[in-house]
């Protein structure tokens, strides 16, 4: 029992270390705040339910289609952030955000089959069922096989944010937060860089996502919702931005909290809704205090 | 026609809130997403204290104002600290909060629950019942916050307010203490809100948190931008044309759930428009560098 | 024909005389027009430029020239003309006005980063390095046409990009070795000298490839070694691999580089004036006379206007090329003196440098000055000596981190700037003075001088963001609240001899009993 739900942490902690290190791409490293990430987490997870609920697709077919799809959505955030900067670009990231979670929450017909254009989310009921993973022929039932293959697949994300990082890519993506004009003036194609690095953090959340979705095996629009970008946003800002192991922290500190709570015997509806409350208590001290973080390298403006 | 007074009542609230907000966002620069909390903070104070306590209406508002206004204060004190972005992050997180308390502490406000039976407002031995009479009553709490703002931003403190979103340095150097007129725009900003917030309460004589969602912050803010900071009527305007969009597509025989997108995507689109059009942009950047 | 890190490299110092540039020609620009709110900077300006061409870009204050400096490296656009690129073999022009479809292309936009793939770099006055990077990356950003800055290829393909990288780093560490920065490659760019870091926005620059180099005062804030060195540099890019460069430079630093300059062009009333080019062999005379006349003071034009006949005028010389002039006129001064405004042993630092406080070796000794009532004390300084932060750390805009500050004989070190004005400190910053917003006559109603308003009562129903240059500073000047010191950053740049006056006139009968000017040194 202890031992089932220590994996189920951990599972969470791989979905987790997904989403924070590649919202550490867009805020850490090209210090653009963005709310819209619990969007692209969700389009993931959507775009392998469907896939695999309707068309029967395998797992990583579905986890593809789902990386590309979010990537090319990614550019209702990055062409905005051409000239939007600061408080305006975060706006209009929430505003991409509200679209998002609209579209899931309303593009439902009861009676239209679910898949259908007409009923391509089933709204509010969300999707139930979602199969678990196949992979050439193999499927993963239990949980313990789950937590190797969301393990994997966090490590094969860390790589891949690592490698992209520590190459001339990322040093581009430093000195365009450092200072863009300068790096303009080098000849770096800023807006450019701005949309590779959104449309990269985009497809490695949906890998989070579709891992969720598999995991949990039902989705509901409310893992687009703006608490679940501001928990996603705590969780980098409290571990500190700009390096690897801060958003690691965060994400940590971040699923630990909430399961602490747990211990302190209050009535389980207030546990679940005072986690909300934490998050927002988290970020409002982190700002007030320590805006580099837990262990950021670097300090946000 | 009762539906169409409806909808007035509805502009009335958004103006209001949009006009309030405006203070703080327009004037001072102080982009915020804290302002359905107040607005919610308004609505409960005066079903907490009209229900359970009998207070009159007269009285539950300026009660209102005072606790939004204390409460602003407080988070003035800790969000005024942070500029720019890391702002309405801030903020962002103080509206999450309020809406847990809201929703969370049940002895208070029954949390999700909500509070229903708020009586009617009683005016001169009246029950303001009917839609249009409460419609006339918005309507001068409309004109009264329009006449308020409009004299503050004619006024010295509103000048005030503008030199400091222009040029806070600048500002400090003819002896403007910006910390406190930055605190008194926000505090003021949020006791504003606080009155539709009552007039929502008795009006809907139901509230629950749902109603002061961060999702509402969002709300008024793009009202606030699409009609243009620190544009008072600009703010009415944008008020209406948000509140009949829905209406407007519903018209044209649009099924809700496509209706729902397409207003999604028509706020969020004319909002990025505004934004990219407005004062922001390479130009900014170039003369923020400048100004190093 | 590209100057290359490499052949930067070589330290050889090439003696021969420069002959005057018959080179290709670089850059040509027609027409040039640019307006500012209604006030022409640019008027049609014509120029062009050759291969090995060194241009000091000259004028007054105000004449326009980081304008045209920011239109010929694309960051700010014209509002007509052409400009023809042709350093690269693949030539470009830009017509301006441009029209609606090149507005909508995205890869047809007169910006930084496509001018800078035409061969055009630039430095700014203020540095602008990564602050977070090493010394190595920021050289190594700079590399134009990197395989390894496409993600895909730096994912997936990292064998493509691994080799241009170790070469990219050898060559890196080499370069910082030659500008005296050996092993220093991994240090963190915040944390080396205004000089070197100079250097290596010079070295950023040329490692992107740059044919033609645009520099923004390179020689601003640096003490003579510091000077010579960037001279150092300078010179083997133009005699060693006939590089291009336009320099804009202030008065103060134009001798140092008399030997450099072939070509001066004078910017007056919005076009190049007159061009001159000089053989250059003739120049070392000048370079000479620069050395021996050593730092001399050189008063501004308005100086008899604040001095006044029968003024006792005492010059003291600072550290790093600063100078104070006290002036003290009878009548006004007051005996026993009465000190308005105390410093000692200030202490300021910008970030991880100690700009205030420091002597010319850069040792610790801090500033200290005394105003008394009834002075105007005059604080000349080379641009980069660190005015503006002084002036900052006086109005409580940054924190000092040691010495002390009275005004008016109360402590004021931990005021916030408010209070401090209340105090009695009348502070006018150089570069924070308008509200674009606001009209004049508010801007007055604000800082309570409602007296002033008669003095602009020209434009004081406009607003301040369409009056000109010279408008807009005299409503600034009018705005400083009445008090005992006032402190001024440069407070005549936009101002003619008329309105100095007026300021003068300001400045003695009710408001502030003391001056403190703060003025780059040259006139």
């Amino acid at each position: 029992m202890a031992m089932n739900y220590i994996i189920h942490l951990l599972i969470y902690f791989d979905i987790y270390v997904i989403v924070a290190l590649s919202l550490n791409l867009v805020v850490g490293y090209c210090g653009m705040l963005t709310l819209v990430h619990a969007g692209f987490y969700a389009i993931g997870g959507y775009a392998y339910a469907l896939l695999t609920l309707v068309l029967g697709w395998g797992f990583l077919p579905s986890l593809l289609t789902a990386v590309m799809l979010a990537a090319t959505l990614s550019l209702a955030v990055s062409l905005p952030a051409w000239r939007l900067k600061g408080d305006f670009f975060v706006l209009a990231t929430l505003a991409v955000q509200a679209l998002i979670f609209s579209l899931l929450y309303n593009w439902s017909d009861p009676n239209a089959p679910l898949g259908t254009w007409n009923n391509l989310t089933n709204g509010p009921f969300g999707i139930s069922g979602i199969p678990k993973p196949k992979i050439l022929g193999f499927t993963v039932t239990d949980s313990h096989s789950f937590f190797l293959l969301a393990t994997v697949l966090a490590v094969l994300c860390a790589f891949i944010v690592w490698r992209l990082t520590s190459s001339p890519w990322g040093r581009v993506l430093v000195a365009m937060r450092e200072d863009e004009l300068a790096a303009r003036n080098l000849g770096k194609n800023t807006r450019m860089l701005k949309v590779q690095a959104l449309a990269i953090a985009s497809g490695l959340v949906s890998v989070a996502g579709t891992l969720y979705a598999a995991y949990v095996g039902y989705l509901d629009p409310s893992s687009a919702s703006l608490e679940e970008s501001i928990l996603m946003l705590s969780m980098v800002i409290v571990g500190g931005v700009g390096n690897f192991r801060g958003p690691v922290i965060g994400a940590i500190v971040l699923i630990a909290v909430p399961e602490l709570l747990r211990f302190l015997d209050l009535p389980d509806a207030l546990a679940a809704n005072l986690r909300l409350a934490i998050y927002g208590l988290l970020l409002v001290l982190m700002m007030h205090f320590r805006p580099q973080g837990i262990s950021g390298k670097y300090r946000l403006s | 026609m009762e539906y169409i007074l409806h909808l007035f009542i509805l502009i009335c609230f958004y103006t209001m809130l949009s006009q309030s907000l405006n203070l703080s966002a327009g004037f001072a620069g102080l982009i915020s997403l804290t302002h359905a909390g107040f607005y919610g903070i308004g609505a409960y104070t005066t079903a907490i204290l009209s229900t359970f306590y009998g207070v009159s209406f007269w009285a539950g508002i300026p009660l209102a104002m005072f606790i939004s206004g204390c409460i602003a204060f407080i988070v003035s004190l800790i969000a005024l600290r942070t500029v720019d972005d890391y702002f309405i992050i801030c903020t962002l997180g103080i509206q999450v909060i309020l809406f847990s308390i809201m929703n969370n502490w049940m002895e208070l406000t029954r949390g999700p629950l909500g509070i229903p039976g708020i009586p009617s407002i009683q005016l001169f031995g009246f029950s303001v019942e009917s839609k249009i009479s409460f419609l006339s009553l918005s309507l001068f709490f409309v004109v009264a916050i329009w006449f308020v703002l409009r004299n503050i931003s004619r006024s010295g403190f509103g000048k005030t307010l503008t030199a400091i979103s222009e040029d806070e340095i600048y500002s400090q150097s003819i002896g403007k203490n910006v910390y406190l007129s930055k605190t008194v725009s926000f505090t003021l900003s949020a006791m504003l809100a606080s009155i539709p917030g009552t007039l929502y309460s008795h009006y809907i004589s139901y509230i629950d948190p749902t109603s002061f969602t961060v999702n509402e912050s969002i709300f008024v803010l793009s009202i606030v931008i699409i009609g243009g900071l620190g544009n008072l009527s600009g703010s009415f305007f944008a008020s209406a044309f948000l509140v009949l969009l829905p209406e407007a597509l519903r018209f044209v025989g649009m099924p809700d759930s496509i209706a729902a997108n397409m207003r999604q995507i028509i706020y969020g689109l004319i909002l990025v428009i505004v934004m990219m059009t407005g004062k922001n942009g390479v130009q900014e950047l170039f003369e923020s560098t400048k100004k190093q | 024909m590209a100057m290359s890190e490499k052949m930067l490299l070589r330290s050889t110092r090439n003696k021969a005389t420069t002959e005057p540039p018959h080179g290709q020609v670089l850059l040509r620009v027609e027409g040039l027009k640019k307006a500012f709110g209604g006030q022409d900077v640019l008027n049609g300006l014509n120029l062009e430029l050759r291969q090995g061409e060194v241009v000091l870009l000259c004028g007054e204050n105000g004449s326009g020239k980081t304008t045209l400096l920011n239109i010929l490296t694309g960051n700010m656009e014209p509002d007509a003309g052409t400009i023809h690129y042709t350093a690269d073999s693949t030539s470009r022009s830009y017509r301006f006005p441009r029209s609606w479809w090149q507005k909508l292309n995205p890869f047809d936009h007169f910006t930084p980063e496509f001018v800078t793939r035409e061969g055009v770099g630039r430095t700014w006055q203020d540095v602008r390095l990564f602050g977070t990077q090493t010394l190595r990356d920021n050289i190594a950003v700079a590399e134009p046409g990197h395989p390894g800055e496409n993600p895909v290829l730096s994912l997936f393909a990292r064998h493509l990009s691994f080799r241009r990288e170790i070469e990219l780093n050898r060559r890196s560490d080499a370069l910082l070795t030659h500008l005296g920065l050996a092993g220093r490659g991994t240090s963190s760019a915040d944390k080396i000298s205004l000089g070197q870091t100079k250097r290596v926005a010079i070295a950023r620059a040329i490692a992107a490839g740059a044919q033609i180099l645009f520099l923004d005062e390179p020689l601003a804030g640096l003490d003579r070694q510091g000077i010579s060195s960037i001279l150092e540099l300078l010179e083997t890019l133009v005699h060693e691999q006939r590089g291009t460069l336009v320099i804009v430079e202030h008065i103060f630093n134009q001798l140092h580089l008399h030997g450099l300059v072939t070509t001066n062009w004078l910017l007056e009333d919005g076009v190049i004036r007159r061009v001159e080019r000089n053989g250059g062999k003739d120049n070392s005379e000048h370079l000479v006379s620069a050395e021996s006349r050593g730092v001399s003071i050189q008063r501004p034009m308005w100086f008899g206007l604040l001095a006044g006949d029968g003024a006792e005028v005492v010059d003291q010389p600072q550290p790093r090329g600063a100078w104070i002039t006290r002036i003290r006129r009878s009548g006004i001064i007051k005996i026993p003196l009465k000190p308005v405004l105390e410093i000692r042993d200030l202490v300021v630092r910008r970030g991880p440098r100690v700009i205030i406080g420091i002597d010319a070796q850069d040792n610790q000794t801090g500033f200290s000055l005394i105003v008394n009532e009834g002075e105007t004390v005059i604080l000349q300084a080379p641009n980069g000596w660190g005015k503006s932060t002084l002036f900052a750390a006086l109005c409580g805009l940054i924190q000092p981190v040691a010495g002390s500050i009275k005004i008016g004989g109360a402590k004021a070190d931990k005021l916030s700037t408010w209070k401090r004005i209340h105090l009695g400190l009348c502070a006018l910053p150089s570069d924070h003075n308008v509200f674009t917003n606001l009209l004049a006559e508010d801007v007055l109603r604000l800082s309570r001088n409602t007296k002033a308003i008669k003095d602009i009562s020209l434009f004081a129903k406009r607003t301040c963001g369409s009056l000109s240059g010279g408008e807009r500073q005299q409503v600034a000047l009018a705005s400083i609240p009445p008090g005992l010191i006032g402190l001024y950053d440069e407070p005549f740049a936009a101002l003619d001899n008329e309105n100095v006056h007026k300021f003068h006139v300001l400045g003695t009968p009710g408001a502030p009993s003391a001056q403190l000017i703060f003025l780059p040194s040259h006139t």
